[in-house]
């Protein structure tokens, strides 16, 4: 059974350094995924995780029980990717082809033609998400693929829920769009 | 049956609900009244489902309310999502039994709602976790990396050349604020003092003042006598490990200078044996 994040963070804070590499492992991939989705730079999307990780290391004591952790650590990586992005501003944009989309995490449950399948599905929002503006990619990122709730993101973002509602919803349609265009068969 | 009653219960007669004298007796008007039969013909016609032309809604909309597909998508993705109430997610689904193109986008966006979630998680490769690791596992805990932090600010202040100069004039600030100014808090303590040790001087009686001279005196000799001795042990340490270094040094300057020696000698073997080819 796995420990729950709680009692991980419990053990981190204690100074076990096991439950500190296995916290690691849990969240490692979530934080990357962020990371590349502001980035877009796989290098640099690994800079800036293991950045989040040592900055984790070091808030541990200051992160209060009574919140949720995964929220609490993908705000702490949008906004160590904002500020990473704000302090190489003049520096221009990496293209999608910096991040491997196929590097997601493998399901070891899935036949070679289903993983193929997965991958190009992957590949194909990848790219339709890749022309969408920076705010229908963060909302779409933030609810639909990380799956936080509305009021987290309205706290996150500091906008009205109805606001990320509505922009979510708004992105939803347009990225279907998009994906039509690249792929007309999508869906159907 | 007058044609008033054949015409009220014609409804009746046509899904078979009239009784069988009521029948007959319809029967029997319709034989008789031409303008019933046609009445009823027609009647019977209009109850068939005829199937509307296909732009009918279209025009009747586009006449009126104008197309619904905009109000159907702003509901869409809730209707995808179930979060609709059950009135709005009916009049939705009936629009998407309609409009192949409303269809095809909650298609795509039921594909979305399945295909994102597992975009969560990436793959950073086997080297984040043990780059993370080396970053903090091995880091000291966080109060002794404060104090650590704490104590390096204050060598490298320390460090500075000019903390002397510094501290002096710090202190000599501090002198004046607390006892120099007129309204310092301690400005009559020196005074005070003084008195203080007057008054003590005076009341003090000379004999017994005379008799704690000479312990006084044999207490400072003790640790006099304490620190040469102190001093001397340093001392001899410090000769000895001098002469070590010495002899050290002595060795390697011998080497060094045998060494300078054996190729000077040999240069000049070198230099001999060509300047006796030049001559040759």
């Amino acid at each position: 059974m796995l420990l729950d994040d709680a009692t991980l963070l419990e053990r981190c804070r204690q100074g076990d350094d096991l439950a500190w590499e296995g916290l690691v492992r849990r969240f490692q991939g979530r934080v990357y995924s962020v990371a590349c989705h502001y980035m877009r730079n796989a290098e640099e999307a690994r800079d800036v995780a293991q950045e989040v990780f040592v900055r984790i290391y070091e808030r541990l004591e200051a992160f209060h029980g009574d919140q949720t952790f995964l929220p609490w650590v993908l705000r702490l990586s949008r906004n160590i990717c904002i500020d990473t992005l704000r302090r190489q501003k003049a520096r221009p944009r990496a293209t999608e082809a910096d991040v491997d989309p196929t590097a997601q995490l493998a399901s070891p449950a899935r036949t070679p033609e289903e993983a193929s399948a997965a991958r190009s599905a992957r590949d194909l929002l990848y790219r339709a998400m890749d022309r969408m503006s920076d705010a229908d990619r963060e909302i779409l990122m933030l609810k639909e693929i990380q799956g936080l709730k509305v009021e987290e993101i309205a706290l996150l973002l500091k906008v009205p829920t109805g606001t990320v509602k509505s922009r979510c919803n708004r992105a939803r349609l347009d990225l279907a769009e998009r994906v039509r265009r690249l792929d007309p068969s999508y869906g159907a | 049956m007058a044609c008033r009653t054949f015409g009220e219960r014609l409804d009746d007669l046509l899904e078979g609900r009239l009784s069988p004298a009521d029948r007959r007796a319809a029967d029997e008007h319709l034989r008789s009244c031409a303008g019933c039969r046609e009445l009823k013909s027609l009647v019977a016609e209009a109850s068939v489902p005829v199937t509307p032309p296909a732009d009918l809604l279209g025009a009747v909309l586009a006449r009126t309310s104008g197309s619904a597909c905009g109000s159907a998508r702003t509901r869409l993705c809730d209707h995808i999502d179930r979060l609709l109430a059950p009135a709005d997610d009916d009049l939705v689904r009936m629009h998407l039994d309609a409009c192949g193109e409303c269809a095809g986008l909650a298609a795509r966006l039921a594909r979305l709602a399945a295909d994102l979630p597992p975009l969560a998680e990436r793959d950073p490769g086997p080297r984040l976790v043990d780059e993370v690791l080396a970053r903090t596992s091995r880091r000291p805990a966080l109060p002794s990396r404060r104090a650590a932090r704490f104590a390096a600010v204050w060598r490298r202040l320390a460090h500075r050349p000019r903390i002397a100069w510094e501290g002096a004039y710090v202190g000599s600030i501090i002198m004046v604020v607390l006892f120099g100014a007129a309204n310092a808090p301690f400005a009559d303590v020196p005074g005070r003092a003084l008195v203080v040790v007057r008054a003590v001087q005076e009341s003090l009686p000379a004999d017994a003042a005379r008799g704690e001279v000479p312990r006084i005196r044999l207490a400072v000799l003790s640790r006099w006598n304490a620190a040469r001795a102190l001093t001397s042990n340093l001392e001899r340490r410090s000769s000895a490990a001098w002469d070590g270094l010495k002899k050290e040094l002595g060795t390697v300057w011998g080497r060094f200078a045998s060494g300078k020696a054996t190729s000077g000698t040999n240069r000049t073997a070198d230099t001999n044996e060509a300047d006796r080819g030049d001559e040759r």
